[in-house]
């Protein structure tokens, strides 16, 4: 494959005395999708929340499409631009419409014009299939939906990478699939994408890699076949039978 | 631009995709008074009202105090009031223009007559003229009555002669000016009492919100900063300033001089991050433990003579300004806790996910911190503007005829203190009611649709 588009080498993340990230190292290449999971507290998302630096790692490096992640803040301004991040509770901006919402980010960071960002987001809303709600506000929105819209904003940006927070687990059961099968659509239009999530038919379907976190170290990756039917560490096996047998 | 929420566009196929947006559109364009549940403040106004307008109705007293309150009447100013010792035996009278009327403009005089217990005792007759542009001072021009036709003359002192009717006791020269609709809304803008009160609320509460949105962000920004985080690179800073300063003055070059600026420097440098923090919690919790009485004398007789002998008189704040900059500057540190409390309730996702975006810090905080912020806030901040109207009442003490002093004048003048203060009381009351039912329908408006 070709080269790494995101590259951490041990980084490490400290809150306070608590030692979050102990020292992960990953290499992302163009395109691939990467499934993180592991128990709750294991540092996914303080993990790839570092990288977009919506957390600051203390030591270690990483690299986001070329440009490293320094204090710069002209740095952090280019590798956002790359990055779009889609997190669990939606985080959709209530005094905005769906419109407004997605084409925010184009008409004031990318400063495009507001017809053009409106004909590009009105293609994405009908990518993610909800075309008809553009002009309603996102409390009149139910959780699936809104979790769409927020991944079109983030599309919106035309970014190299997207992140995604447990982008399910706030939505009721029947929700999750209308979102799955936007990322899957997604996942298959090429774009570089690390998922944390624990939906598992999901990783198995696209995930080229997964991961599995625990304590704040990467215990285990490869390709979902090999996670899921020859896991190699025992926490692994303990942590996949336990979700998997409800 | 974003943060004002568009009308639907003409695009949408059809209205039943926008279900809530008529309600909403209703909501908005007025106070929504259902007459089922006259609601309590409605019974006040109403209650009001009645006393107002009955007392108004039936008292030539309180038409007296209001209309002296509003400063009436807006569309004449008196010139000059001659009394006894200037009308002659048989009534006849002499007034020149001083001091000078304005080259090139119009005027309407004429003498208004008074008895010796102040009651209207007639008119004289009306002059109407036009001041030629080249007018000089100084050539007196005896003025012949001219009810109907303009007259040009060329001295801006023109001398008036009439003669005032038996009993007369007073003569008040009168410039009128209602068929001038600018020099009437000149008048009325610095008409003392009820506008004044206005104006000085309104310029305070602008002036405040900004010094309050400034100082507000500015708390939210970090508390503590970490002292370690570029700790060397402080302590290098400090050092060189320091040995630039003793390089180029020589009397710092004592050892005590030394280690004073040494240290001064390097806790500024130290403390320089969170310098916003600080300084804006400090403003606040000055300035919210001092009454503001005491900021409004501060402002108007220590700062304001002050700040004039030391600028020359350049820089006169005495009057409204002095009144203007002490209310904001009081309620500044109110308005900041509210900014503050408004800033620090909208998640934290919110700002996450706008810098997820690419957006900046100040394009976060203006296009989604705040304008959330702000629907929050409303009500104190309407509350806190009702608060600034009944205070704006404290500028009496530095002699703004606002509508305290107004009333208290006509009390001295009249004793009569029992309808000037309700006279003062009805007015506070009814425009503390207009806008409590104001920053209402704003509420309304601002509310989101939910599902
Ligand atoms: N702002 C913070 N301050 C202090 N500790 C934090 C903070 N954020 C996270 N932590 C701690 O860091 C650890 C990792 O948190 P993180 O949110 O990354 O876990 P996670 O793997 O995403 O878990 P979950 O599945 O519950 O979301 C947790 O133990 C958490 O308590
Ligand atoms: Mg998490």
């Amino acid at each position: 494959m070709s080269e790494p588009i995101i590259t951490c080498r041990d980084v490490h993340k400290w809150y306070g005395q608590f030692h979050a990230l102990r020292g992960i190292s990953l290499e992302v290449k163009k395109g691939e999708v990467i499934v993180i999971f592991g128990p709750s507290g294991s540092g996914k998302s303080t993990f790839i929340r570092t990288i977009n630096r919506l957390e600051e790692h203390q030591k270690g490096t990483i690299i986001v499409d070329g440009i490293e992640l320094t204090h710069d803040v002209r740095n952090i301004a280019a590798i956002r631009k790359e990055v779009g991040m889609v997190f669990q509770q939606f985080n959709l901006f209530p005094h905005l419409t769906v419109m407004q919402n997605v084409t925010l980010g184009p008409i004031q960071v990318r400063k495009w014009k507001k017809e053009k960002s409106e004909e590009i987001s009105m293609q994405l809303l009908e990518r993610v299939g909800i075309p008809e709600q553009a002009y309603k506000y996102p409390g009149q929105l139910s959780g699936g939906q809104q979790q769409r819209v927020a991944i079109a904003r983030a599309l919106a940006m035309q970014p190299k990478i997207m992140l995604f927070d447990e982008p399910t687990s706030a939505l009721d059961p029947e929700m999750i699939k209308e979102v799955l099968d936007v990322m899957t659509e997604l996942a298959q239009s090429g774009i570089t994408m690390l998922v944390v999530t624990h939906e598992m038919g999901f990783a198995r379907a696209v995930a080229d890699r997964m991961v599995f976190f625990d304590q704040g170290l990467i215990i285990e990756s490869g390709t979902p076949e090999d996670v899921f039917y020859h896991p190699k560490e025992d926490r692994t096996k303990l942590f996949l039978s336990q979700i998997l047998s409800h | 631009m974003s943060d004002k929420i568009p009308p639907p566009q003409p695009s949408t196929p059809s209205p039943s995709l926008i279900p809530d947006e008529r309600a909403r559109h209703r909501g908005r364009t007025g106070l929504a008074i259902s007459w089922e549940h006259i609601p309590w403040w409605g019974i006040i106004v109403l209650i009001v009202g009645v006393f107002v307008a009955f007392s108004v109705f039936t008292s030539v007293r309180y038409q007296d105090a209001l209309s002296f309150i509003f400063d009436l009447p807006w569309h004449k100013d008196v010139l000059k009031q001659l009394d006894s010792t200037r009308i002659a035996e048989d009534g006849s009278w002499t007034y020149t223009a001083q001091p000078p009327l304005t080259p090139k403009a119009h005027y309407t005089i004429y003498a208004e007559f008074y008895n010796e217990d102040g009651s209207f005792n007639g008119r004289g007759d009306i002059y109407k003229f036009q001041i030629s542009k080249e007018a000089e001072a100084g050539e007196k021009q005896a003025l012949l009555p001219s009810p109907e036709t303009v007259q040009t003359i060329t001295s801006t002192t023109p001398t008036f002669i009439g003669k005032a009717p038996a009993g007369t006791a007073k003569v008040a020269i009168v410039d009128d000016f209602r068929d001038q609709p600018l020099r009437i809304i000149k008048r009325i803008w610095n008409a003392n009492g009820v506008i004044l009160t206005i104006k000085v609320t309104l310029i305070a509460f602008v002036v405040a919100v900004i010094i309050g949105l400034v100082f507000g962000i500015m708390r939210v920004s970090s508390g503590s900063p970490d002292l370690r985080v570029n700790a060397r690179k402080r302590l290098l800073f400090g050092l060189l300033a320091v040995i630039i300063l003793v390089v180029l003055r020589s009397q710092w070059r004592t050892p005590t001089a030394f280690i004073s600026l040494l240290l001064g420097i390097e806790i500024f440098a130290f403390l320089l991050p969170a310098m916003p923090y600080t300084f804006s919690t400090l403003y606040v919790e000055i300035v919210r433990g001092v009454p503001m009485l005491v900021i409004i004398l501060y402002m108007g007789f220590a700062i304001t003579p002050a700040l004039r002998s030391a600028s020359n008189n350049t820089i006169d704040l005495r009057g409204l300004p002095a009144a203007v900059i002490g209310l904001a500057f009081g309620y500044g540190a109110y308005l900041a806790e509210v900014f503050r409390a408004g800033i620090e309730a909208i998640p934290s996702g919110q700002m996450e996910a706008a810098r997820s975006i690419g957006m900046s810090y100040f394009q976060a905080m203006r296009f989604i911190i705040l304008p959330q912020a702000i629907r929050l806030i409303l009500p104190p901040l309407g509350n806190d503007f009702i608060a600034m109207l009944k205070d704006s009442s404290l500028i009496s003490v530095i002699a703004l005829p606002e509508v305290l002093q107004q009333g208290r004048l006509w009390i001295s003048r009249n004793f009569r203190a029992f309808e000037g203060y309700n006279s003062v009381m009805m007015l506070y009351l009814i425009m503390t009611l207009l806008l409590s039912l104001l920053v209402r329908s704003i509420e309304r408006r601002s509310q989101l649709p939910n599902d």
